[in-house]
């Protein structure tokens, strides 16, 4: 079992609220990411879990048992550092084998525990070698191994892929998510990457300054943001955030602004009740838009970016820039007018004060 | 761009160009202007240390080791005696006094310093209030001249001194710890290691600190407690610092002469008559300036043995 359970979870470093009140459920063999930008409190939440920072306030369990007081080393939980942080005078062997000799585990039982893990990941080789020695691929392999021969009953990663280069990183992304499904242990995982986060959870948590933002599988996440701030954060080129207000005409709701007016179906205006002629903040994504003639939201490219499968137009609306995706069989060219039409069922809507969903 | 970016700050292009040119210069292969410029640039900014080192410190090592073979008193002209000085020294049982007390302070002051200096740094290295003041406080006995030192500790150690009012209170008497055999050298390498200390203690604070704390959390986790992560972690990853501090300390306990000139004069009897005072001792107050010269040969071949195996020592304790 792997159950973690963090109730009013909170940190503060004197007058810095790191983590406030977070509340959470990780189920036994989930894969749970902590996404948000740096300073969001992710990493301090994971280190809490970990034992390697002090709780403030608040209670964390695993599998019912209050960790709160109870040593990093007791907790049952393996960590995977950013930096990986293998021990530099020890060989591989022992860098893998070193958390069970503290933990007085017989040398034959390391040794088979060792070399087990060792294939899974394909290290069989490295075992004599020295992390100096190591690319950053075959050490983040290691600092896997390191977790894997523990059997913990959760891991946790501190943005373990971020050391890596591009192509590595989607690789490592592909093996580590095998590899939770070959071990089936409760993972939790920090990142800023969207993209990770979206590709590896099976739920993804939002944060942003030291609050959840919002908790889900990662497309409900993407479809349905709970606030401006997930929208914007979620997403690559991220979403379009336009001033608009709201306007009811004939029994129908538009969203209005320069370049712009998006009629909302009447089953998703129901938000913008009572807002009529209020600010609001209009948000939709680049691929959520399709050029037409009939187009709702009208602009002169400024820019095109085709990036091989798709072209991205940035384009000046009523002077605000949206970023909108084609297909690349598309011509076009610089300072052209075009027209977009918005897919009703993908049109956001946000409060400019708040930047809670509406729509 | 590039130029624009290179006024104002170092740009990676430039340090490549930089360096490119330096390669070329050091392979010999610069022909242009520019290159022999840089050339001479930097001949010139190496020349005052180069003067010094010559006149200074291999001019006189060479003298003193053409010296080791005449017989020279400074007043008439220098003869030679072949290795008639050597042989001297072998067969003076003050020389070999000399060395043994030598022997002796070295080791006395330096062993204590590792452990004394570790200690202080790891306590300096952990988070506490005014930390700062305090580090500067243990800091204070370097900052001290010498003989300012020398003299006050003489004071203290003085029959009616510090040191024996503080004994008294504890019902013990006073000791002449200068004037007897048995305290003189004890008393002298109790200030060598009072002095040592703060010094390798900052180098070794300065090793510590260097070491990453993802280090220690990972052995946390992995189960590994104060101890085990002491002898784990700290201790590999900060054995180059430790064969650092050493070789400094041997070899700055080995070289020390003023405490002895002016708290004992090498006394009583030549218990506190170390190499370095020999020497002098002969050089300037017998004035066989050939026998002193030999004995600073001596001990330049010792130390630099010395130095020799815990280079060796330093380079297999290296982390890979």
């Amino acid at each position: 079992m792997g159950e973690v359970l963090l109730e009013d979870l909170t940190k503060d470093f004197g007058e810095v609220v790191a983590v406030k009140e977070v509340n959470l459920m990780i189920h036994d063999g989930e894969f749970v990411v902590l996404l948000g930008p740096s300073g969001c409190g992710k990493t301090t939440t994971l280190r809490m879990i970990a034992g390697l920072e002090e709780i403030t306030s608040g209670r964390i369990l695993l599998d019912e048992r209050v960790l709160n007081d109870v040593h990093p080393r007791d907790r049952d939980i393996a960590m995977v550092f950013q930096n990986y942080a293998l021990y530099p005078h020890m060989s591989v062997y022992k860098n893998m084998a070193f958390g069970l000799k503290m933990r007085k585990v017989a040398k034959d039982e390391i040794d088979r525990k060792v070399k087990s893990a060792a294939g899974i990941l394909g290290i069989e080789t490295l075992l004599g070698r020295y992390p100096g020695k190591l690319s950053g691929g075959q050490r983040q392999r290691v600092a896997l191994g390191r977790a894997i021969v523990r059997d913990p009953r959760v891991f946790l990663f501190d943005e373990p892929l971020s050391n890596l280069d591009a192509k590595l990183r989607v690789q490592t992304r592909v093996e580590l998510l095998k590899l939770h499904q070959h071990l089936a242990a409760t993972s939790i995982y920090v990142t800023h990457d969207q993209v990770e986060a979206m590709t590896m959870g099976d739920r993804i948590v939002v944060m942003h300054e030291g609050v959840i933002q919002q908790v889900g599988p990662p497309m409900e996440v993407y479809q349905n943001p709970a606030n401006q701030f997930v929208a914007g954060f979620i997403g690559s080129p991220s979403m379009n955030f336009l001033p608009a207000t709201v306007r009811f005409e004939a029994g129908r709701t538009f969203l209005e602004g320069a370049g712009f007016r998006i009629p909302l179906p009447a089953e998703r205006a129901s938000g913008l009740q009572g807002r009529e002629g209020g600010e609001v903040v209009f948000g939709i994504r680049p691929e959520d838009m399709r050029l037409g003639s009939e187009g709702e939201i009208e602009g002169a490219v400024e820019i095109i970016e085709p990036v091989g499968s798709d072209i991205f137009l940035d384009l000046n609306v009523g002077g605000a820039s949206l970023t909108a995706r084609v297909e690349s069989s598309v011509r076009m060219s610089q300072g052209e007018h075009v027209r977009l039409h918005a897919d009703p069922a993908r049109v956001h809507a946000f409060d400019p004060e708040t930047g809670e969903t509406l729509v | 761009m590039d130029r624009e970016i290179g006024v104002g700050r170092t740009s990676p292009s430039m340090v490549r160009r930089s360096a490119s040119l330096l390669w070329r210069w050091g392979a010999g292969g610069g022909k242009s202007s520019l290159h022999s410029h840089l050339r001479w640039a930097g001949f010139f900014f190496v020349l005052p240390a180069l003067i010094h080192l010559v006149i200074f410190k291999f001019y006189p090592m060479l003298q003193a080791f053409r010296l080791s073979f005449f017989r020279y008193d400074l007043m008439s002209p220098p003869v030679f005696t072949g290795l008639e000085n050597y042989k001297l020294l072998w067969e003076n049982p003050l020389f070999h006094q000399s060395f043994w007390v030598s022997v002796k302070y070295m080791f006395g002051v330096s062993i204590p310093e590792w452990f004394f200096a570790l200690g202080l740094a790891l306590l300096l290295n952990r988070r506490m209030p005014g930390r700062a003041v305090i580090r500067l406080a243990y800091f204070f006995p370097i900052a001290m001249s010498q003989i300012v030192v020398a003299m006050v500790w003489k004071f203290m150690y003085h029959p009616f001194g510090l040191v024996n009012t503080i004994l008294e209170t504890f019902g013990i008497g006073r000791i002449n710890w200068l004037s007897m055999e048995e305290s003189a050298l004890p008393a002298l390498i109790a200030i060598g290691i009072w002095r040592g200390i703060p010094l390798f203690g900052v180098i070794y604070l300065a090793g510590l600190q260097a070491i990453p704390k993802e280090y220690h959390e990972a052995a946390v986790i992995d189960g590994a407690g104060v101890f085990q992560r002491f002898f784990y972690v700290t201790i590999p990853l900060l054995l180059p610092t430790i064969m650092f501090v050493m070789v400094l300390s041997l070899l700055s306990a080995v070289k020390v002469f003023l405490n002895p000139l002016v708290m004992t004069e090498g006394g009583p009897n030549g218990t506190t008559r170390v190499l370095p005072y020999f020497i002098y001792e002969t050089g300037f107050a017998f004035f066989r300036m050939g026998e002193a010269a030999a004995a600073s040969m001596v001990l330049f071949v010792f130390l630099f043995g010395l130095t020799l195996i815990q280079l060796r020592l330093l380079r297999r304790g290296g982390v890979e």
